[in-house]
């Protein structure tokens, strides 16, 4: 055996540098396998067709939702007088004329949506996901109150074209698919 | 035979034959072994729960459903755990509250102090991912807002759906949250708790006077103002685990839902992913949170406060030097008040985020925040 103190200080550093950096290495490989594991699986991916929605039966200040990318959609059928309050109300929304990128180009303008009439929202508050409450009754909230959307998590308001209110919780206007009309009755959306 | 497991396992090591504690340790001391009795009992009682449910989104509410009416015994079970969750929230509360009134994080203790207060977020993570478990509608929501607050910094949302495994909360996230309920977040938390009285064993505890006390022992003989951990404070601490188990039991039997505050029937609704209940209402120890998250305008903001009150538990130990030399000195009683304040505020936070949203809530849940904060700097 060799004598403890004559230890090759040079070697050991060696030693160490190369355990280390392998070492390293081999954690860094490791840990791929576990972080990939959690994400979304293929079947999970897949389920994120576009859909055909037939809009015939919905009636005026009427809602429908369907799932689309596992989320809820709204689709709502404005009347003529919500559609022109939807332009003048404009002082107590944070994004009035949608600058925030939350829509498709087509769907900037005071209705948010292709139609004026026919309104299609992702129903998912901004703040932290939630799917607000659709509150279509004037003065229901209020005497301010036209009509929109209320999120039961912390009370984030929204208007009837998915515009928030000022000195809400939630940071931006509602989520506009894409979507297009195959014909009148008929919307794809995605 | 006594003399062979000796030479071969610390017997006394183990009991805590040589450890020696203050000798005026009162009964704010007894809250950490109660903490440990709690946890075990959690432990065993969520073993037995385990043999029940079913982690998937079609069979989970159901499971227990089944839980509580088929199985003998069965809502003895699941009161204990729920129960006993938010009995460890109460006494770890009252064992910080404490280390408030005591000083106990002071030097050299502060280390004890930091592990206590990852405890306490592992604690409260703990009772997160259970919460899911039952996959009840406030599970859900409260899954799908805790999530999403990572879509604050950015790249979050990619996070968000790695941590679900899915784009929204699902029957996948459940499986996930339920083996880190069981299996992670125990490991973790027994880990950390091996460490946080590590740290106390070799810098000693302190005591009400809040007088430097020399723990350790040179001559294996109970040093000045001393007494033996085994038997003296055991001794103790089974008669504090006694009267607690007393009041525990009292509450299963007696008031096993406890007023809605133990199990909400809000939550004995199965999880509806297309439908957000109009009637929200957190679990009474993530309301302060909650009314945090109401009252801040601002998304971003929000999230900030729940953080940074999360985080600023761990500058307590150095806060004082923060403070003008006429604070220097401060009477028990002044301090004593100071805590009275703090604990009131925090109980105000508490059942403000329990009722529903109203105008002038925002304002006074800010106003508690402020006289909170200010109380507890005063009091360090
Ligand atoms: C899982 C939760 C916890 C367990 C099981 C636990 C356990 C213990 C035990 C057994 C003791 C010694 C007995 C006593 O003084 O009560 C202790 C002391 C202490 N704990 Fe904890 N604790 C936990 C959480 C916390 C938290 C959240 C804090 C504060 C943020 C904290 C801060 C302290 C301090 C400062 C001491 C030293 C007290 C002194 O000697 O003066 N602990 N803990
Ligand atoms: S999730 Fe809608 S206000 Fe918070």
């Amino acid at each position: 055996m060799s004598d403890p103190n004559d230890v090759d200080l040079e070697r050991r550093k060696l030693l160490k540098v190369v355990a280390c950096t392998l070492g390293a290495c081999g954690v860094a490989a490791a840990v791929t396998p576990f972080v990939s594991a959690l994400w979304p699986s293929k079947m999970t991916q897949a389920a994120n067709e576009p859909i055909t929605v037939d809009i015939r039966a919905l009636h005026v200040g009427e809602m429908l939702t369907v799932h689309w990318h596992a989320k809820p959609v709204w689709v709502i059928r404005r009347s003529k007088e919500a559609c022109d309050e939807l332009r003048q109300l404009n002082v107590n929304l944070l994004d009035p004329d949608s600058l925030v990128d939350q829509q498709p180009a087509f769907a900037q303008n005071p209705y948010r949506a292709l139609r004026p009439d026919i309104l299609i929202l992702v129903g998912l508050c901004t703040h932290l996901g939630c799917i607000p409450n659709f509150m279509p009754q004037a003065l229901s909230l209020g005497p301010a109150w036209e009509g929109g959307f209320l999120c039961p998590c912390h009370g984030s308001r929204f208007d009837l074209a998915g515009r928030v209110f000022k000195h809400m919780p939630a940071p931006k206007n509602l989520f506009v698919p894409p979507y297009h009309f195959l014909d009148e009755h008929t919307v794809v959306i995605g | 035979m006594k003399h062979f497991w000796r030479q071969r396992l610390p017997l006394e090591l183990l009991i805590g034959k040589n450890f020696f504690v203050p000798k005026n340790l009162n009964v704010w001391y007894v809250f950490g072994a109660l903490l440990l009795l709690s946890l075990v009992l959690q432990v065993i009682t969520g073993l037995w729960l385990t043999f029940f449910y079913i982690p998937t989104a079609e069979q989970a509410f159901g499971s227990i459903q089944q839980l509580l009416r088929q199985v003998p015994c069965g809502w003895i079970l699941r009161s204990l755990h729920t129960t006993g969750a938010s009995a460890i929230v109460v006494l770890v509360y009252l064992h910080l509250l404490r280390g408030l009134l005591y000083r106990s994080y002071r030097s050299p203790r502060e280390v004890v102090w930091l592990l206590g207060v990852v405890l306490l977020w592992l604690l409260l993570l703990e009772a997160f991912l259970g919460y899911l478990l039952p996959w009840g509608q406030m599970s859900y929501w409260g899954a799908t807002v805790v999530t999403n607050m990572l879509s604050s910094i950015p790249g979050g949302q990619m996070l968000a759906t790695w941590l679900r495994g899915d784009y929204v909360v699902s029957g996948i996230t459940l499986q996930r949250f339920f083996a880190l309920h069981i299996i992670a977040l125990p490991c973790l938390l027994a880990w950390v708790i091996r460490l946080h009285i590590a740290a106390l064993h070799h810098v000693g505890s302190g005591n009400p006077s809040q007088l430097s006390i020399e723990t350790r022992s040179v001559d294996g003989k109970a040093p000045a103002h001393c007494v033996a951990f085994y038997p003296q404070q055991v001794q103790k601490e089974c008669m504090a685990w006694l009267v607690y188990l007393g009041i525990f039991c009292g509450v299963v039997f007696f008031v096993p839902r406890g007023f809605g505050f133990l199990m909400d029937a809000l939550n004995e609704n199965l999880a509806n992913p297309w439908q957000t209940p109009s009637d929200i209402r957190p679990l009474w120890y993530m309301a302060p949170f909650y009314a945090l998250l109401r009252a801040i305008p601002s998304k971003i903001a929000g999230i900030v406060a729940i953080v940074l009150s999360l985080l600023s538990l761990l500058a307590i130990p150095w806060l004082h030097h923060l403070l003008p030399p006429c604070l220097v000195k401060r009477s028990l009683k002044f301090r004593i008040t100071c805590l009275s304040v703090l604990v009131a505020c925090f109980i105000g936070l508490t059942m403000l985020g329990l009722m529903p949203l109203t105008v002038w809530l925002p304002s006074v849940t800010l106003s508690l925040v402020a006289i909170g904060v200010v109380a507890l700097v005063l009091a360090v």
